[in-house]
């Protein structure tokens, strides 16, 4: 037996012919072009569902931390709640503080409220009577202008009723406000036993996104009950979400998936204030994936391609030293 | 040689553990002292123990405080980590937020009483008569916003400082109550789980309310008599049946109601949830479904307003295995108080109406809201965990 080192040299593919016989035609399922089509299909679908995986991969991980950056954002938000609060308490337990406000005493409140307010990180601090008479507003510059009366606010109207319960009437809430909406922290200030008004610590809901938005890596917009938005650390301008679908999350939902604007896409869930969902938060960042799940397509195409040539080029080594065994 | 070196390679990894030992303790938070704690409740305390007062704070501290936010501004390209580079001359708690409602700038209708830090700090007050008349409406956030109309008012919140439902928005307990991810309900896509805002809560909220259709009947008594006057059957639209003389969808004003209206003419009934039922599915010890109503009286007639609790589509265990552990509920106005301290039997709230605790409601009386809460106490054993329970509401109005 001869033993050689480049077998197909002595491997003779053409078929003995048989005198007086014909060569029986090709069966379909051998060939070439069947082959040939079956190898470029798979090598395509290849492609499109490298391309295609990837794509989700990268879109679940993106997912993944829009879902992280909203669970940021409302424990962020306790954050802020807890300076607000501390900032009404600190308010409405100073000595003089009510005295002075049962007085109508101005001049007396703003030697005693502004220090605290600059002492505090809450651009807003308003001191109002029972009936809603705002008798002291201290602003931080660039904060929106004091109005003259909060009569009618909801938020008020329990602190007072309830100065006497077991929250002395303090809460917080999200507050849609001429000048815009505004994360609310108010409590009842109590002379003896009387309330004799209430302060209220505010910070722009924009403002409240847009420090959370930092803290979080990814754009929150608020929208309203009714899926309006009303606030956004984003650039665009978000479309608002379908009505029921903002009931929904408010109600208890699951987390609903869309894209906001373009190929940003955004994950709803609530905005919690004071343990109460107060409105529907977005976290939403921009869509790359399909920009992954291309390149993986390319490098995939360009792999099988190279496989391709690597094949071609051993099988065209084997033909051209078969021919020259032959001559 | 060899012998050396496994003598050498077993006093090492012997000696490994007591190395490791020897080394530093990596510092672990603190769980009672690192999370922000809200506290709505206490007052401040001074050191012996009784509720204080403060002091009044010095004028200085304006300047002092300016000054030291001045400090705080990103100075560094590092100044966050290196993880992006700092926008410098920006203060870490500056803001990167707008309104989208574009609500303009608006005069001061206070006059400015003082300024301090150069400006960075001021106080307005009136020191006289009101220069601008006091005829300004007030900005109470009930008026009129551009781009919204009249905004929707959030649910007060409730009293005392209540366990903070589980944050199933994000990063929460889904509200499977089988743990993270969780089917999607709705055809939404459920991707929470995790360690976010409600971890380690054992309150559940209710899977969202499933658009199945929904039968609430308001009963009108009139002079001792009780007379129907309409159904409502609601399938994430209201739609009206009609049935005995009523007839009439509950109307939606400002928007709030397109899916939750429960009401009939007379009695307007909004539900923060579509469909007026209530679901606690996924049952655990301590689990509560809550759900709020708004009421409004719509008629001439005062109302006194009852309700009844109506077995839906699940009459399982929950509902009294263990009479006492069963399902509890509660219904009360939170703008009048927090909840009852003992939760009332879920079955006494069956068979009957019960007068609800609010006062009796006067054509042109504010719309009151009333949350009602299933919840399953903490006692409960296992044949009432991972149940569900669904209830419908019947509501009567006594004139």
């Amino acid at each position: 037996m001869a033993v050689t080192e480049d077998p197909w040299l002595a491997w003779n593919d053409e078929a003995p012919l048989r005198a007086g016989r014909e060569e029986p035609p090709d069966r379909w399922y051998r060939r070439r072009e069947l082959h040939l089509a079956i190898g470029i299909a798979v090598a395509v679908l290849t492609v499109i569902f490298a391309g295609d995986r990837a794509a989700a991969g990268a879109r679940a991980t993106l997912d993944s931390r829009l879902v992280q950056a909203g669970a940021g954002a409302d424990a962020g938000l306790v954050d802020i709640e807890s300076e607000q609060l501390s900032a009404v308490r600190a308010v409405a337990f100073t000595q003089g503080v009510a005295q002075a406000l049962a007085a109508h005493d101005g001049p007396a409140l703003n030697r005693l409220v502004t220090p605290i307010q600059a002492n505090s990180t809450v651009p807003m601090v308003d001191v109002v009577e029972p009936d809603g008479k705002v008798l002291l507003a201290v602003r931080a510059k660039g904060a929106p202008a004091p109005v003259a009366s909060r009569k009618g606010l909801q938020a008020l109207g329990q602190a007072l009723r309830t100065a006497h319960g077991v929250r002395g009437g303090r809460l917080s809430e999200v507050v849609i406000y001429r000048s815009g909406p505004t994360l609310l922290t108010i409590s009842a200030i109590v002379l003896g036993n009387k309330p004799v008004g209430a302060v209220l610590a505010m910070t722009p809901l924009a403002d409240v996104l847009g420090r959370l938005s930092q803290e979080v890596g990814a754009d929150l917009t608020a929208y309203d009950a009714v899926g309006d938005p009303i606030a956004t650390s984003a650039s665009f301008t978000p479309k608002r979400v379908d009505s029921d679908t903002a009931q929904t999350l408010m109600g208890g939902g699951a987390i609903v998936t869309r894209y906001v604007y373009a190929d940003h896409r955004e994950k709803l869930g609530r905005l919690v204030v004071d343990h109460q969902p107060d409105a529907v938060l977005g976290a939403s960042l921009e869509d790359d994936s399909n920009v992954t799940g291309r390149m993986v397509s390319i490098y995939t195409a360009l792999g099988i391609l190279c496989t391709v040539l690597i094949l071609a080029g051993y099988w065209a080594r084997v033909v051209v030293a078969r021919r020259r065994g032959r001559a | 040689m060899k012998r050396l070196a496994v003598l050498a390679a077993t006093i090492g990894a012997l000696a490994a553990p007591a190395l490791a030992h020897a080394a530093p303790p990596i510092a672990r938070p603190n769980p009672a002292v690192y999370p922000v704690v809200l506290d709505y409740t206490n007052p401040l305390f001074g050191p012996d123990g009784a509720p204080t007062t403060l002091a009044p704070l010095g004028q200085a501290a304006i300047q002092a405080s300016t000054n030291d936010g001045a400090y705080l501004t990103f100075e560094r390209q590092g100044d966050l980590g290196g993880f992006i580079p700092a926008p410098l001359g920006r203060l870490a708690l500056s803001s990167g937020g707008r309104d989208v409602l574009a609500p303009g700038t608006h005069k001061a209708q206070i006059p400015l009483f003082a300024q301090a830090a150069g400006g960075k700090v001021s106080s307005f007050t009136f020191t006289g008569s009101n220069p601008l008349g006091g005829n300004q409406p007030p900005d109470n956030g009930k008026q009129t916003v551009p781009g919204i109309g009249f905004p929707v008012q959030p649910p007060p919140p409730t009293g005392g400082n209540t366990v903070p439902p589980a944050n199933q928005g994000f990063g929460g307990r889904p509200n499977t109550g089988k743990g993270s991810g969780g089917a999607p309900p709705g055809g939404t896509t459920t991707t929470g789980g995790g360690n976010g805002g409600g971890g380690g809560t054992t309150t559940t909220r209710p899977k969202p309310p499933p658009t199945t259709t929904t039968t609430t009947t308001t009963t009108t008594t009139t002079t001792g008599a009780t007379t129907t006057t309409g159904t409502t059957t609601t399938t994430g639209t209201t739609t009206t049946t009609g049935g005995g003389g009523g007839g009439g969808g509950g109307g939606c004003t400002g928007g709030t109601c397109a899916s939750g209206s429960c009401g009939v003419p007379g009695l307007q009934i909004d539900s923060n949830l579509p469909g007026c039922k209530v679901v606690l599915s996924g049952a655990e010890p301590s689990s509560s479904a809550p759900e709020i109503f708004t009421i409004t009286n719509t008629s001439n007639t005062p109302y006194t307003v009852s309700l009844e609790v109506v077995r839906a589509g699940n009459n399982g265990p929950l509902w009294g295995t263990d009479p006492n552990n069963a399902l509890r509920m509660a219904a009360w106005a939170p703008s009048l108080g927090g909840p009852p301290v003992t939760f009332p039997f879920l079955s006494s709230w069956t068979g009957h109406f019960s007068a609800l605790a609010i006062p009796i409601l006067n054509p042109g009386d504010p719309p009151i809201q009333v949350e009602v809460e299933l919840y399953l106490p903490a006692a409960a054993g296992n044949a009432d965990q991972n149940k569900e329970a669904d209830i419908t509401f019947k509501f009567q109005a006594q004139g």
